[in-house]
C-alpha cells in the first residue's frame, strides 16, 4: 500500500530518497488526480501553510522544496483550500493539528465576527486532503467542510496518537 | 495629510533603518486610507435616495468594502474607540444593503498563476518564510501571481471578494450581465499615489 503511494510520489519527480530528509509534505492539491501530471498546481493556502509548518519547527516541503514546478491555483472565494499534506513522521501530528487548528480558529474568529455584522452569507469552508503515514499504516482524511467540524476532528487525531504510542511501549 | 505624512516616512526611511517606525508608518497608513474611504462613503450615503439610484448603490458597496477590509486590519495592530465606532457604523450600512437588496451572488473567478511572487523579498513565494498579511519593514506580505491565466468564473454566495456582487440591474435585456469579476483593491495602495 506504502509502496503504492511512494511510485505515485516518484511518478511526479519527487525523489523518495529525499523524503526521509522530512516530516511533512505540502504537496499539490490535484496531485493523485488521474491525467493531472501535464498541469500540477498547489492550492492557495498551501505556500503559508507550509511555512507555518516550517516556523513551528518541522522539517516540512512544499513543491519547491522538491524540486517542482508547478502553478498556483486562485479562487477568488472566502474558502480555505490547504491542498494534499502528508504527515510522514507520527511525532509531527500535534505539531500540524496545532498549526492547522490556529488557521481553523482565526477563520471561525473571522466568521464570528462578520456574523456580527449580519452579512448572511454562507459559512466559508476548509478544502484539506491529510495522509497521515503510521508505521505500515496509512490513513486518508478528505475534507471538504466547515471549519469547525474539521477542528473537532483534528483534536481526536492527538488521543488517538497517545493512545497508539501506549500500545507499542506494552 | 496623514496618509501623505505615512507614505513620505515609508519613503525617505530606507529599509533596514527603521523597520519598526516602518511598519508603523504602513499601518496607520492603511488606517487613515480606511478612514479616507469612510468619508467618502459618507458622502455618498448622505446624498438623497442614494439607496434607489444603481450607480450610488453599487459605489456606497464598493467603498464599504474598501474601509471595511482597511479599518479591520488596521485593528489588529491599533485599538482606539474611533476604530469600534466606524466598525459599527459600516455594521449599520451592511444591515442596510442585506435588508433592501439580500445576500447577494458574487462572481468569483478561478486563476492559475504559474508562479506566486513574494512582494517583501521578490523570491518564488513558496521559498521564503514571509507569511501572507504580515507586515514586514514597512511592506505588507503577498503572493503576487505572476502569468495569469483564467479558467473560470463562478458564481458563488460567499465570495473572497465582495465587490464582485452581481446586481440585478446589472442583467440585459437579452439576458446577458455586464459585472465585475475582479478588482484591483489593495489594502495598502496609499504607497502608489
Amino acid at each position: 500500500m506504502i509502496e503504492f503511494e511512494m511510485d505515485k510520489l516518484r511518478k511526479v519527480g519527487i525523489d523518495p530518497g529525499k523524503l526521509g530528509e522530512y516530516q511533512v509534505l505540502c504537496l499539490p492539491e490535484n496531485l493523485e488526480s488521474p491525467g493531472a501530471m501535464d498541469e500540477l498546481f498547489d492550492a492557495s493556502s498551501t505556500a503559508n501553510l507550509s511555512k507555518r509548518l516550517k516556523s513551528a519547527g518541522l522539517k516540512c516541503a512544499n513543491s519547491f522544496d522538491l524540486g517542482m514546478a508547478v502553478g498556483v491555483i486562485e479562487r477568488q472565494a472566502a474558502d480555505l483550500w490547504l491542498g494534499l499534506v502528508w504527515i510522514l513522521d507520527k511525532f509531527a501530528i500535534p505539531v500540524v493539528v496545532g498549526v492547522v487548528s490556529a488557521l481553523l480558529t482565526s477563520m471561525i474568529q473571522r466568521k464570528s465576527k462578520s456574523k456580527s455584522s449580519t452579512t448572511h452569507r454562507p459559512d466559508p469552508k476548509v478544502h484539506l486532503t491529510l495522509r497521515l503515514l503510521r508505521g505500515r499504516y496509512l490513513t486518508t482524511i478528505k475534507y471538504d467542510g466547515d471549519p469547525e467540524t474539521l477542528n473537532q476532528l483534528l483534536s481526536g487525531l492527538k488521543p488517538d496518537m497517545e493512545y497508539e504510542e501506549r500500545q507499542n511501549d506494552r | 495629510m496623514v496618509i501623505k505624512m505615512c507614505r513620505n516616512v515609508l519613503k525617505s526611511l530606507r529599509r533596514g533603518v527603521d523597520p519598526e517606525n516602518r511598519n508603523k508608518a504602513l499601518c496607520f497608513g492603511i488606517l487613515f486610507r480606511g478612514l479616507q474611504d469612510f468619508i467618502d462613503l459618507t458622502e455618498i450615503t448622505d446624498a438623497p435616495h442614494w439607496i434607489t439610484e444603481h450607480a450610488l448603490i453599487e459605489k456606497a458597496w464598493t467603498k464599504m468594502w474598501d474601509c471595511k477590509e482597511r479599518v479591520e486590519y488596521a485593528a489588529y495592530f491599533c485599538h482606539e474607540r474611533t476604530i469600534d465606532w466606524v466598525l459599527s457604523r459600516i455594521g449599520f450600512l451592511e444591515k442596510v444593503f442585506f435588508t433592501t437588496f439580500g445576500p447577494g451572488l458574487y462572481s468569483s473567478p478561478e486563476i492559475i498563476a504559474k508562479q506566486e511572487i513574494c512582494s517583501v523579498c521578490k523570491k518564488d513565494f513558496r521559498s521564503c518564510d514571509h507569511i501572507a498579511g504580515g507586515i514586514y519593514d514597512g511592506i505588507r506580505c503577498v503572493a503576487k501571481p505572476k502569468d495569469i491565466q483564467l479558467r473560470r468564473v463562478s458564481i458563488v454566495q460567499a465570495p473572497a471578494d465582495p465587490r464582485c456582487r452581481m446586481w440585478p440591474w446589472q442583467l440585459r435585456e437579452d439576458n446577458t450581465m455586464e459585472t465585475c469579476i475582479m478588482t484591483a483593491f489593495r489594502l495598502d495602495d496609499l504607497m502608489d499615489e
